[in-house]
């Protein structure tokens, strides 16, 4: 808005001609349609992972009908704060160099070619908003019951 | 100013026990903080004689890193529930 009223002021002050003033307007309309829209990141608070297991109703126990211990349904619910990931993953600045190079031929021999000293906190910053999009969803069926695996962040 | 949480929940149900506690974990805090601080000047001179090997830094980043995962500790909540039952939650 201010560099149209610029160009509207060099106008009137006869600094630059109608011609020019038409140009400078194009082109500041279209810089300001080819600007990106700022995506304001959600305030994420924290990572889920849930896990539901539920009995399949059509399955028949042996017998008197009793479930025995594999038939207990387990569900796991774990609600991780995102500052407690983005603090764990700031502990990487405090392992010193020479146990980065033993880290790194460890992950190297199984097959990780990944180096820690490459995380920048940009990256965590990064990350964490990319949770934003993350969603797994599980789903898990057999004869005795159902499970579900869901992780995602809020 | 961020605080560590100042209680943990622990509850354990399983067949023989059932056991459901609230630590407070502001005691600890209370007993860690002097101790932290009566060590801080070792941790300092110890850091300052590491430096040219390379431990300094991450000697004297240490505190303020563990410090930060301890305080962002609140609201973590692990809940298993099947036969037995687990809970723990730092508030």
């Amino acid at each position: 808005m201010n560099n149209k009223r610029k160009i509207l002021e060099m106008l009137a002050a006869n600094k630059i001609s109608a011609e020019e003033a038409e140009r400078l307007l194009l082109l500041v309309d279209n810089e300001t349609e080819s600007a990106e829209p700022i995506k304001s990141p959600k305030n994420l608070k924290y990572l889920h992972v849930k896990v539901e297991t539920i009995p399949n109703p059509n399955y028949r126990t042996a017998d008197n009908g009793d479930s025995d211990d594999e038939d207990s349904d387990d569900n796991v619910n774990i609600r991780v704060p995102i500052a407690l990931i983005r603090a764990g993953m700031k502990l990487t600045s405090i392992i010193p160099p020479a146990v980065y190079s033993q880290i790194d031929s460890s992950l190297k021999e199984k097959g990780i070619e990944f180096d820690l000293r490459n995380i920048k906190p940009e990256n965590i910053e990064e990350l964490i908003t990319a949770l934003e999009d993350l969603e797994v969803n599980v789903e898990s069926k057999n004869k005795r019951k159902n499970t579900v695996v869901r992780v995602y962040a809020e | 100013m961020i605080i560590p949480p100042l209680f943990i929940k622990i509850k354990m149900v399983n067949n023989k026990t059932n056991i459901n506690l609230w630590l407070p974990l502001f005691l600890v805090w209370l007993i860690i903080a002097p101790l932290a601080l009566i060590l801080s000047p070792l941790v300092l001179i110890i850091a300052l004689v590491l430096y040219p090997f390379g431990w300094g830094k991450p000697l004297l980043q240490l505190g303020p890193r563990i410090y930060s995962v301890l305080c962002n500790l609140k609201d973590l909540k692990i809940d298993i529930k099947g036969k037995d039952e687990l809970e723990l939650y730092f508030r």
